[in-house]
């Protein structure tokens, strides 16, 4: 089972750019396991409105409530991971983290406790970034340390030098991340897709 | 595939409460929630974040009440920035469902439409600097003018 982490802050973009990405993963899977790729979502709060959207697009889809998988219901992310790798055992399982969460904390969680590898793309709103930076600098920048993938969205919201100026913040704060850009207005290139799971 | 069971800790509270929770600082997550006039209302708080969640179902016709949602959250919004608030995001889904029965009595099926649709709406705000209770009233206020 390969293990994502799809992460980024609130309002990032992540459910919208996880529905394509998980039908990508479909189409191009060549294995003949039942489950090709299955989400965890992790709400921070205890009415989930994202798992109903990604189950209404199709997607199998289980839930971990009222924390973040990062911190406070750590121990259930394993709980929860270790059950899905027995019971389903799919070929990608994505985790959707909430929008306050480290994703290297889970990364470094599953490594210790589960001993599994995992890859961490990092959704970031390029329309927001500069407003978001000064107040949020500190969850902003923790969620970029250790991402393999950076994902700049809503490229088409910002002009070049601002983007540009994104980019650089972004190499600043993690200079090991690849870097793409996306934008609602078009679809993902599938390049794009195997930068984030690193085909 | 079922959503897992998860345990929760919830108590009532209210500004007399000794919980702790209505201290300035503000580093655990356990849940107060409170239902009032078929609406229920809950915050936690997750670090920084003030996490608020709101959820009501009610019978009516959601054609109606649609062009309120989008209205109604950008209301919010707007309340919490005006508050000097971070809003992190917003969210509200609508979950409609609608009964249409068929029946055989003869030779020929009768549709027969239900009059109204079951509603349950849901909000979430996400955000940073404002004071939960404050967030929970715009959330309370929001579905009250969606359903009202």
């Amino acid at each position: 089972m390969k293990v994502l982490i799809f992460s980024g802050f609130l309002g990032s973009g992540k459910t919208s750019a996880l529905l394509p990405l998980a039908r990508y993963i479909v189409e191009r899977s060549a294995s003949d396991r039942e489950n090709k790729v299955m989400i965890l979502e992790n709400e921070v709060g205890e009415i989930g409105i994202d798992d109903a959207f990604l189950r209404g697009g199709g997607l199998q889809v289980d839930t971990l409530f009222s924390g973040c998988a990062c911190c406070t219901v750590s121990g259930e992310l394993v709980t929860v991971v270790d059950r899905l790798k027995k019971d389903y055992e799919p070929e990608w399982l994505i985790l959707e983290t909430t929008g306050v969460a480290y994703p290297k904390k889970i990364q470094d969680t599953l490594r210790s406790v589960c001993g599994i590898e995992s890859r961490i793309a990092v959704l970031v709103d390029a329309a927001r970034w500069k407003r978001l930076l000064v107040p949020m600098h500190g969850l902003l920048t923790g969620q970029l340390v250790g991402s393999d993938a950076v994902l700049v969205n809503k490229i088409d919201l910002v002009d070049a030098p601002a983007l540009d100026a994104v980019d650089a913040d972004i190499r600043s704060f993690e200079p090991a991340a690849t870097i793409v850009h996306i934008s609602a207005l078009a679809p993902v290139e599938p390049a794009i897709w195997d930068t984030v799971l690193g085909l | 595939m079922s959503e897992h069971e998860h345990t929760h800790h919830h108590h009532a509270h209210d500004e007399h409460c000794d919980c702790g929770c209505h201290d300035h600082a503000h580093d655990h997550d356990h849940v107060h929630g409170r239902d009032v006039d078929g609406i229920h209302i809950e915050h936690h708080i997750q670090d920084e974040a003030c996490v608020v969640s709101g959820l009501m179902r009610l019978e009516g016709d959601y054609a109606a009440l649609r062009p309120r949602m989008g209205a109604r959250l950008e209301a919010v919004a707007a309340a919490i920035t005006a508050q000097g608030g971070i809003v992190g995001h917003v969210k509200a889904a609508a979950e409609v469902t609608s009964t249409e029965m068929f029946s055989v009595t003869d030779v020929k099926a009768m549709a027969k439409t239900a009059p109204t649709q079951t509603i349950t709406v849901k909000m979430a705000a996400i955000v940073f600097a404002i004071e939960p209770e404050a967030v929970e009233a715009l959330v309370e206020q929001a579905l009250r003018a969606i359903r009202d």
